[in-house]
């Protein structure tokens, strides 16, 4: 491996530089990524939260920012069910642990203090604001007025969490801004609507952020360096919020309370416009970073939003637009991202595919998990990691789709021999096709096959495309050349379920009108609003064709992730396909397809294509096949219960690793 | 866009021959509300007696005169009346749209068979701001679970 290579490559990304005092080995910052979930609901770190620190410690990042610390006993800041806290002394030996972990990995240790205001109070029924302003989420608590007597209190706490961190060996603190919690609120027009030296003007609303640089300042010392987060944009200036001038504007009045960093953000919970998801284009949101470094010269700006490739953070920053790389969810993705960049094996890395698992389930008051990474959340376990196979094994995998590989590799990698049967020309199975029409940013999800592609290679993997692994040819003895079998075949659309269609009437499976295998004419019914159904859908109308969606469940997108559920409500409205929800198809004929809602009016939808999304089948039929012939016979992914990309790569990986 | 908070003057604002804005014609039409709820009854069947949706005019917003348009679930089914709005702090409803005039235009029109739609998509959009004055467990006892969904407001934001 070539690690200098890398790391002249990619110079800039790599440099070491002094910053407020201290040796950094390189400009990526690991971001806070939010708030794990993993910890204990009274604010303690557990033995799970310190097994993943240890793998963030280990990424490589020249500062590594630990996930934000509620600093009030009432939790009146606590944003999230199992969020850590730090407003009392019982918590330090905890964070000596993971300051420990993080100068162990040669990383500056920076412990970010978050008070969640406008997404706080979690355990209360309420939360504080500026100004009593009525949520706009429903999951989030009604607001009451912080009083002034409040604000005195919530910047001494603020400042005594700054103490404690730095006692427990952090090297800084970070204060947060980002997305409607407390700094925000009062920041913003938006929430602060108050009348005394705390609102009105930008200057009396950067009141409250002034106090608290101060406070937190001189509570931590001047060796401990300041970082605090701001929006670049709000993104929520429709509503009354902070226009960019006066987001720029409370950078300066940061910078000039003596900062040692902006870490610059955007958008907030509440904003009509997304910010991170994969229908943000790379690099969308450089501009503003650039903007605050125009500005503000002599503060150190760090960025990171919608900005997962390292080579363009590194051509950014010799563009001078930043000067850290702030990275989070594509090292949650693959925690080797920085070492594979300095090693040149860029190929190599899973990235984040920008699905949002994490922040759906964070939402839910669940532990946060990783499309692409099965293992984030679980390093605790034995049973996740990729411990040498304790008798080596010859092992078929039937079906080279995200399961299928998943398994494959994790297996090689272990040790075993692994054959994979695929019966298409192509690795990916059928993500490859529902990844060419996705709307959003297709060379994310190429990316999954793409790094299943290139790993088969690396690994030696034996993949056998174009190979269907049927009776005959099991029955050929096939099986006997194997320890153990993997079905991780997929899914089918069931097409017994719909009525058997009128003679000569082709019902197209949507994997296949997917894949290419089949074209649609000028007018297509779609059977199913799932994510199979709306993904297709979306680019057939795109590409011209005329399209109808037909569910069975009153709402469409039963299946798709919560962070992505209004993506697909939104593209359906903007894209003009008409849904015919609550309804179930009577007839498929030459003409068309008769559905009929809930009321029992029968309408006929014209189409000279029908395709079939849903519901979905399991491809099991080797299960019965192999069951007496084969020593070991496993399955995994949609084979199983039809569920989609992250629980086939989940699956996978753990069969991997049990094998 | 009209931000909260910014002068009144939009253009959408059309004036009649004796000088009353079509906006304040549609605040005084409470009988035409009142008929638009009767005509869409079943969309509120789920709500419990004393449930309230506030509708605020965009343009009305910062105005001390506002005047907010409830619909209650009273024991006959759902009633319009106009109340005063006078803030945040004082107001008493669950929910508290606040479209814009074309929006409301076309949720009065009698001749629209499927009036909450658009404002429904525009909520969605986040072009209509929907504030969500009372607690969420507090909304689904109060029937709003069905309603809530259909707006699909689950998540939006910085978190996508």
């Amino acid at each position: 491996m070539n690690r200098m290579g890398g790391e002249q490559q990619l110079r800039h990304l790599f440099q070491p530089v002094k910053w407020a005092g201290f040796d950094v080995k390189n400009r990526v910052k690991y971001g806070a990524c939010c708030v794990s979930n993993y910890n204990s609901r009274d604010g303690f770190i557990t033995e799970r939260e310190l097994a993943r620190t240890k793998v963030i410690a280990a990424t490589g990042c020249g500062i590594i920012t630990n996930q934000g610390a509620y600093p009030d006993p009432l939790g009146e800041g606590k944003g999230y069910l199992r969020q850590i806290a730090l407003f009392d002394d019982k918590f330090i030996p905890q964070f000596e642990k993971v300051a420990r972990y993080i100068h162990d990995g040669g990383g500056v240790a920076i412990q970010q203090i978050l008070h969640a205001g406008r997404y706080g109070g979690i355990d209360l029924g309420y939360c504080l604001q500026p100004s009593v302003v009525p949520q706009t989420l429903p999951h989030f608590r009604p607001p009451r007025e912080i009083t002034k007597q409040q604000i005195r209190e919530t910047i001494k706490q603020h400042a005594q969490a700054a103490q404690r961190a730095i006692k427990a060996g952090f090297d800084g603190i970070e204060i947060t801004n980002f997305m409607g919690y407390l700094l925000a609120t009062f920041n913003s027009k938006f929430t602060n609507r108050r009348t005394d030296e705390y609102g009105g003007s930008v200057a009396n609303r950067g009141r409250f952020m002034r106090e608290l640089i101060h406070a937190v300042k001189e509570a931590a010392g001047d060796e401990h360096p300041l970082i605090v987060r701001l929006s670049g944009a709000e993104l929520m200036d429709r509503w009354g919020g902070n226009d960019e001038d006066e987001c720029l504007d409370l950078m300066q009045q940061a910078a000039q309370c003596g900062v040692d960093m902006i870490s610059v953000t955007v958008g907030w919970q509440e904003s009509p416009d997304s910010s991170i998801g994969r229908d943000v284009p790379p690099g969308h949101w450089n501009r503003l970073a650039a903007r605050a470094k125009q500005h503000l010269p002599g503060t150190p700006i760090a960025f990171g939003v919608r900005l997962p490739n390292p080579i363009m953070a590194d051509q950014c920053l010799a563009d001078g637009q930043f000067d850290f790389w702030e990275v989070c969810r594509p090292l949650l993705a693959d925690p080797d991202l920085v070492r594979k960049a300095a090693e040149q094996r860029l190929d190599e890395v899973r990235r984040c595919v920008g699905s949002l698992n994490c922040l759906s389930r964070m939402f839910r008051d669940l532990p946060y998990t990783c499309t692409m990474n099965p293992a984030l959340g679980h390093e605790v376990e034995p049973n996740y990691s990729l411990a040498p196979a304790s008798r080596r094994k010859k092992i078929m995998i039937i079906g080279a789709g995200p399961a299928g590989m998943e398994c494959a590799i994790t297996a090689t990698k272990r040790g075993h021999q692994v054959t994979v049967y695929e019966r298409d020309q192509h690795i990916g199975g059928s993500l490859l096709g529902y990844a060419a029409h996705d709307l959003a940013h297709k060379d994310d999800l190429m990316s999954v096959v793409e790094h299943y592609r290139v790993m088969a290679a690396k690994l030696g993997i034996d993949v056998r495309l174009g190979t269907e692994v049927d009776a005959k040819l099991t029955r050929g003895g096939l099986h006997h050349q194997f320890d153990a079998a993997v079905i991780a075949a997929g899914a089918r659309a069931d097409l017994e379920a719909l009525p058997v269609p009128d003679e000569g009437v082709p019902l197209v499976p949507a994997r296949d009108v997917a894949l290419g295998k089949i074209q649609p004419g000028r007018r297509a019914v779609v059977l199913g609003g799932g994510k199979i159904g709306l993904t297709l859908a979306e680019s057939l109308k795109t590409a011209g064709t005329e399209v109808v969606v037909v569910e069975r469940e009153r709402r469409i997108a039963g299946d798709v992730m919560p962070t992505w559920k209004w993506r697909h409500a939104a593209w359906i409205e903007e894209l003009e396909i008409p849904t015919m929800t609550d309804c179930r198809v009577m007839r498929i004929a030459k003409e068309g397809v008769t559905v009929v809602d809930g009321k029992g009016r029968a309408t006929l939808l014209p189409a000279d294509t029908v395709i079939a999304a849903s519901p979905a089948r399991s491809n099991q039929e080797l299960f019965a096949e192999l069951e007496w012939s084969i020593d070991e016979l496993y399955g995994c992914g949609d084979a199983l219960v039809p569920r989609g990309l992250t629980r086939a790569i989940h699956d996978g990986y753990r069969l991997g690793c049990w094998l | 866009m009209t931000a909260i908070g910014s002068a009144v003057g939009s253009n959408d604002v059309t004036m009649n021959t004796n000088g009353t804005s079509e906006q304040e014609l549609l605040q005084l039409d409470v009988a035409g509300w009142q008929a638009l709820l009767d005509r869409h009854e079943s969309l509120f069947a789920g709500l419990l007696t004393g449930s309230r949706i506030g509708l605020l005019p965009e343009e009305d917003f910062e105005s001390p005169a506002a005047m907010m348009l409830v619909w209650e679930a009273t024991d006959q089914g759902m009633v319009a009346s106009y109340r005063p709005f006078s803030g945040f702090d004082t107001v008493e409803v669950d929910l508290l749209f606040i479209p814009d005039n074309k929006t409301l235009r076309a949720l009065h029109e009698p001749t629209n068979t499927s009036p909450f739609t658009d404002m429904k998509r525009k909520v969605r959009r986040r072009e209509t701001l929907l504030y969500v004055v009372k607690p969420r467990a507090s909304l689904l006892e109060r029937g709003y679970e069905e309603f809530l969904d259909s707006l699909g407001l689950t998540f939006v934001g910085a978190c996508r």
